[in-house]
């Protein structure tokens, strides 16, 4: 992996259309600014590697569950939407 | 309006011309060079659908209407993912959400939908960044008393009963 030293201010430029700022840095933790295509998607790693896993928990369930939780949801209906209370 | 109406409309305008596959350009997260994909619909499992890995049929998940497991459902989506639609149009895409069914209970990943644009049948699945949308909310938990299968199956006297 390339490593590099940027101060506050600073930019990467990766290709010729997608750049990098160092916004801020507070503590353990740095803001960093994006500018990219509209055909490039960017997205948090950690989120990324989250939900892969829950696609892989999605695939091939059995289907007398499925059947049985489709019959679940018909009687019950939706259910409230959550209201920020935050990622679990 | 019925269950069934919104699964056939929501069938219909996903299936409405030719071709019938979607392409997700981006692949899904968890299948990696997998772009080609279809809805198959089965009846024990509506409303619930089957998006299946054309290359690989037996990759297969779980999907569904998110109005169908959780009230008013409307994610920020992204400008850019529009253009990466095909110049996909918010008032005409879908949206469709992953159940996980892994252990005794289902979830539905709110914070990744499937966006959809039938007329392109270009799709995403968009990682959002507003964290109000859980990974996993919990959908048709198992009630206290189970009712033996077969019978309540009719959604109208059990939804109204609800409210």
């Amino acid at each position: 992996m390339l490593v590099l030293s940027r101060k506050i201010g600073q930019s990467l430029l990766i290709g010729n259309d997608i750049r990098i700022k160092v916004v801020e840095i507070r503590g353990q933790q740095v803001r960093l600014g994006l500018e990219a295509p509209d055909d490039v998607p960017v997205i948090r790693e950690e989120l990324q590697r989250e939900v892969a896993e829950t696609n892989a928990g999605s695939a091939a369930p059995d289907a007398g569950a499925v059947a049985d939780l489709a019959a679940r949801l018909r009687r019950q209906g939706p259910k409230a939407a959550p209201r920020g209370e935050g990622d679990k | 309006m019925s269950q069934a109406v919104a699964d056939r409309e929501c069938r219909s305008a996903l299936q409405r011309g030719a071709p019938s596959i979607l392409y997700f350009a981006h692949g899904l997260p968890g299948f990696a060079g997998l772009r080609r994909w279809e809805l198959v619909e089965h009846g024990e499992a509506r409303p619930f659908l089957w998006l299946r890995a054309v290359e690989r049929p037996q990759a297969a998940l779980l999907v569904v209407d998110p109005q169908e497991v959780v009230g008013d459902y409307r994610p920020g989506i992204p400008a850019g993912v529009w253009s990466r639609l095909g110049n996909g149009s918010e008032a005409r895409s879908r949206r469709l959400v992953v159940v996980s069914l892994s252990g005794p209970e289902a979830s539905a990943n709110l914070r990744a939908p499937l966006v959809i644009d039938p007329q392109t049948m270009r799709g995403e699945q968009v990682i959002l960044d507003d964290d109000q949308w859980p990974v996993r909310f919990p959908i048709a938990p198992h009630e206290a008393s189970e009712t033996p299968p077969g019978t309540g199956r009719s959604p109208a006297c059990w939804s109204s009963a609800e409210k």
